[in-house]
Order: structure tokens, then sequence, then C-alpha cells
């Protein structure tokens, strides 16, 4: 069980001259929260996961309990934090198996060196829960966008990270995968102390699931709270600049986007 | 399919390629031994076997025939053959390029280059041997070719297509420039840069094929070290690094192997074409990419192709010795059309 917390303060990151996250500071996040990113496109949500996850250089500080990862090699980095890209490549002629075990063999795991055997046992219980084992011997070129969205998945959530930072994992998925994925990564989140970070543009799906919500405009947070605090009429229209109104029914959020959602 | 369906499936598979390693490696022996049975004087295959093996039942001709004119050629094929494939499939992983290869993107040519300028001038530096020089600067220019070409990849800017097609002006640039030196070079000088510019097996030596093999063998395992890397690189260069790859770092050193391999080859047999091509794409059909497999299989693959291409230089035209060269780019052009025209049903 992880056990630390993730804070970051006054990070800053860009390219170039274009600053696009401008001195960021978010409060603790303890172990086992799903977070959810919302916001426009290009509000710095991208920028800010490959800063977490050391693949882009930014400045001030993201510390994990004690640990300041920006000071951290790519190697160290990589054994606590895991990032899943938007994009699998297509035209790649491995299974979805080879592409989890490729990710253990070719990354350092927490703990001791895996051997094969146990390489293959994890990669097919990671690929078992996201629901894909019908797929595990399928080549990636032989997959839908959706698919190629889980084996992502899989793949990162085979490394057993303590940070896990997700853009935009279920906007291929149809609805049964979109739940089914959430569900997962909550229920991982919570068994293990993982930290989850996601990118979302499903506003329904992140008041529904996660422990709390950031809003993010132009590189700054614009909310920062549990969902029902976060998502209000005023922050919406906002961010989004469109008529948005917000109403609790039952206990659950219900979003009315300009008449959209 | 469950999860022990997909076990045995995995174990299926598994097997399946170590069957096709080592049919494909069985099949090198044939095409080794049917390289030293043909030439001007055939010999059947009993007597290449007694050549190897028990030499005193050869008369002194046969036995010269085999152990210092066949036997060296076959060896060279083989070798070149590994160690252009290997080449090739590291550059079409680490550039994300399925057309890249030391001869389509100008490496060879550069190397070709290197050791026209080395022939002609004649330069020599302290303390290197002057039979060194030629391979030196052949891998010097060959180096700075491909140096040149992962600056270019690294820029997002170029894209894919950029990079081939700076390539190919490094193939018409350094052409080019051999021509030039071909064109003011002296009689002596020009029939040993005609020899380059076609790419031939036919001055293999015994010292040549220690240092090539020396090279090979030196090589192959940093290129094994780094099949993990690698396969986690076709996956994107992002997820990659999330992996903790230092991707500058292996692209470097990958780099470095490419242009020992291709240099040391181009020094000693010329430009030979297609085989960095065509043999790490027949692995990767065969086994995917995987490079724990891939980069060994495209070693076995390059040296089949290229040994039964030495074996039809002889055959083609009876009573002449093609150079090589030509004859892997009559294999190798339709070979690669086929493979990326016909894309076979995968498991």
């Amino acid at each position: 069980m992880f056990t630390e917390a993730l804070q970051i303060e006054g990070l800053s990151a860009g390219y170039g001259a274009r600053t696009v996250v401008h001195g960021l500071s978010i409060p603790a996040i303890p172990p086992g929260q799903l977070v959810s990113l919302i916001g426009p496109n290009a509000a710095g949500k991208t920028t800010l996961l490959r800063t977490i996850a050391g693949l882009h250089a930014g400045e001030g500080s993201v510390r994990l309990g004690a640990r300041e990862l920006t000071k951290l090699s790519l190697a160290d980095h990589a054994r606590l934090v895991t990032y899943m890209p938007q994009s699998l490549p297509q035209q790649v002629a491995l299974t979805v198996l080879e592409t989890v075990t490729g990710a253990l063999r070719a990354s350092p795991v927490e703990g001791a060196r895996l051997s094969d055997a146990e390489i293959l046992e994890r990669a097919m219980e990671v690929i078992d829960r996201v629901g894909i084992t019908g797929l595990a011997m399928t080549q990636l070129d032989r997959l839908s966008g959706g698919q190629r969205q889980l084996a992502s998945l899989s793949q990162a959530l085979a490394r057993g990270p303590r940070v896990l930072l997700l853009d935009e994992p279920i906007s291929a998925l149809d609805l049964h995968f979109q739940l089914r994925v959430m569900k997962l990564v909550h229920q991982i989140a919570r068994e293990t102390g993982m930290i989850v970070l996601m990118v979302l543009h499903d506003l329904e799906i992140a008041a529904r699931w996660s422990d709390r919500v950031l809003i993010f405009a132009e590189g700054r947070l614009a909310a920062d709270g549990a969902p029902a605090e976060a998502i209000n009429s005023a922050v919406l229209a906002d961010v989004y600049r469109v008529a948005a109104e917000v109403k609790l029914v039952d206990g659950r959020l219900r979003i009315d986007l300009d008449g959209i959602l | 399919m469950d999860r022990q369906e997909a076990f045995a499936a995995y174990a299926r598979l598994m097997r399946r390629r170590s069957i096709i390693v080592i049919t494909i490696a069985l099949l090198c022996v044939v095409a080794f031994a049917l390289d030293i049975s043909t030439g001007p004087s055939a010999l059947p295959l009993s007597n290449v076997w007694a050549g190897l093996f028990a030499p005193e039942r050869l008369s002194a001709p046969e036995l010269a025939i085999i152990r210092q004119v066949r036997l060296p050629y076959a060896l060279m094929a083989i070798l070149v053959g590994a160690a252009l494939s290997l080449a090739g499939a590291e550059m079409q992983t680490i550039l994300n390029n399925p057309l890249a290869s030391p001869f389509t993107l100008g490496v060879s040519s550069a190397a070709s280059f290197g050791a026209a300028l080395a022939i002609v001038l004649g330069f020599s530096l302290p303390f290197v041997p002057a039979d060194w020089m030629v391979p030196l600067n052949a891998f010097l220019c060959a180096f700075g070719s491909v140096l040149m070409l992962e600056a270019l990849a690294r820029r997002r800017a170029t894209g894919v297509e950029g990079v081939v097609l700076f390539g190919i002006a490094l193939v018409f640039t350094f052409n080019a420039l051999v021509a030039l030196i071909q064109y003011v070079a002296s009689q002596e000088a020009l029939s040993q840069l005609v020899f380059w510019s076609m790419g031939s097996l036919a001055r293999a030596t015994w010292a040549n094929l220690a240092v090539l093999g020396a090279v090979v063998v030196l090589v192959f395992p940093f290129s094994l070290a780094a099949a993990n890397a690698m396969t986690a690189l076709r996956l994107g260069e992002d997820r990659a690094r999330s992996f903790g790859i230092d991707v500058e770092r292996m692209r470097f050193a990958s780099l470095l192997r490419i242009s020992a391999l291709a240099a040391t080859s181009v020094a000693f047999v010329g430009t030979i074409g297609f085989i960095g091509l065509v043999g790490p794409h027949i692995a990767r059909l065969l086994l995917g990419e995987d490079h724990r497999f891939l980069l060994p299989a495209s070693m076995l693959t390059g040296a089949l192709v290229m040994s039964l291409a030495s074996v039809a230089s002889k055959l083609l035209v009876p009573g002449t010795l093609l150079p090589v060269g030509i004859v892997t780019s009559m294999i190798g052009v339709p070979v690669f059309l086929a493979l990326i025209l016909r894309r076979p049903e995968r498991v």
C-alpha cells in the first residue's frame, strides 16, 4: 500500500517562449485518490501530466511524499510515475500481450526484477482485469482505436506505479468500457494507494468517479475541489464560454451545457 | 478466449518463432554450402564437405579452390548479409521509418565516398596502418551521414518523409562526389573505385573476414542488450521515455553500431544494396517486432538472402561472375515490392 501524497508547487512549463502552465500549485493529493483534470483544449492539461512524468522540463516543485520528483533521473522517475499518452501507434507488429510484457521488460519496475514467467503472469492479470483477454494475442494493427486504448491502459496499469497519469484514457471507448475502465482504475487506486490523475472531457463521468476535480483554463487552475464544489455553473460558463447549469439531483450532479449535456 | 487459452496461444507463438529461427539458420547453412559448391568449376557438395572437414580426401587444387577462394567468398556473403541486415533493422526502429536502411538513406554511399577519398588521396595517419585507412575513412563518413540523419529525424517538424527524402539526397550527393573522384582518379585507383560502386565479394580475404567478423561479434551483444528498449521505442518516443529509457542515448549508441556495421561491410565489399531493407522486413513479417527475436532473425535472413544472391551471381550468366550488388538489387527490389503490396495474414 502506497502512502505518499502528491503535491505540486509553483510549477511552470512551456515550449520555448510560450508558457503553457503558469506557476501552478495543487494542494496535497492523498494516496488512493482519483483526480480528474478538466478544461478546454490547450488549457495545459497534457503539458502538466508530461511535466509531472518528467518528460517535459518545468520549473517548480513536484513532490511525492518527501521525494522531489523533478530532481530524479528518468529511470528513477519511471519507477514511481507512469504516464499514458493519448495514442498508441497502429503500425506495429506486436500483440497486445507483447505490448504489456514489452513495457515491463523495458522499464524498471518497483521492487525486484521480474522473471519471464512473472512478467507474463502480471501482464495477463492486468489484461484480464481490463477485460480484453480475448485480444491478448491480437496484433496492434488489427485493433480499433478503442481497443488500442485499452491495450495502452493495460500497459500503464501493469507497471504498478504510485502515480498514474492518464491522458484521455476513455475518449475512444464505448459506454461499457468507459464505465468498466473508470470502475477499475478507481478500484485499483483504493486497493493500492495509487494516485490517479486523468484528463477527461466527460463532465458527468468526472463528477461521478472522481474524488477531486481540477478545472483548468489557460494554464491556470480555475477550480479545485470535490466534484460538487468544483463543477458549478459559474466556473463552467467562465471556462467553456457557454451557458451552463449544474444541479444536484438525487445526490447526482446534473450538468446542462448550452442544452447539450 | 480465456486466460489459459491465451497462455497456450502465447506458448504456441513462441514455439513457432523458435522453429522459424532454426529453419532460417538451417537454410543459411544450405545456402552457404551451395555458395561454396557453385562457381566456374562446379564442385559436388560431397567435396565441399570434404574441403571443410576432411581435407585429405581432396586434391591440392580442389582444396585450394575451396579454402582460398570459395570459403572466404561464402563467409563474406554470410557476414555482410548479417551485418547490413542488423544495421537496417536497428535503423528502421530508431528512425521510426520502414524505408530506412544503410543503402536507401545514403550511409553506404557516404562510406563509399570516404573509401574513394582515401584511395585516391592515399592519405595516412600516424600509428594507423595504411590498410586501415580506407575502412577507417569509410567509417568516419558513414558515421557523419548517420549523425546528419539523426539530427534531422530528431526535429519534430521534419517527419518521416523528410528523413527519407534527405537520405535520398545524401545518396545522390555522395554518388556524384564519388563520380567526380572517379573522373579525376588515376587508372589504378579507378579500377578500385569501380569495384566499390558495384559491390562484390571478390576481394574477400581472411584478414577482411576477421575484421568484419570481429565487428559483428562485438556489436551484436550490445544490439541485443538494447532489444527491449527498441521494442518499447516502437510504441512511441514519449512512451519509451516514460518507461525510463534515455531515448537520445540509446539512439546515439545504436547509430554508432549502425555506422560500424555498414561502414566495415562497405569498406570490404563495396556498396551492396537492399539487404539492409529486405532482411529486416522478412524477419518482421515472420516474427513480429519483439526485438529480442527481430534483431537476431534479421541477421539470419540477411545472411540467407546475401548467400543466395551470391549463388545466383555465379549462375545467372554462365561463365561470368556478376558483381553481387547487381544481383541483390535484382532480387531485393521485387521481394521488397511484394512485401509491401501483399501483407499476409498474421497470427
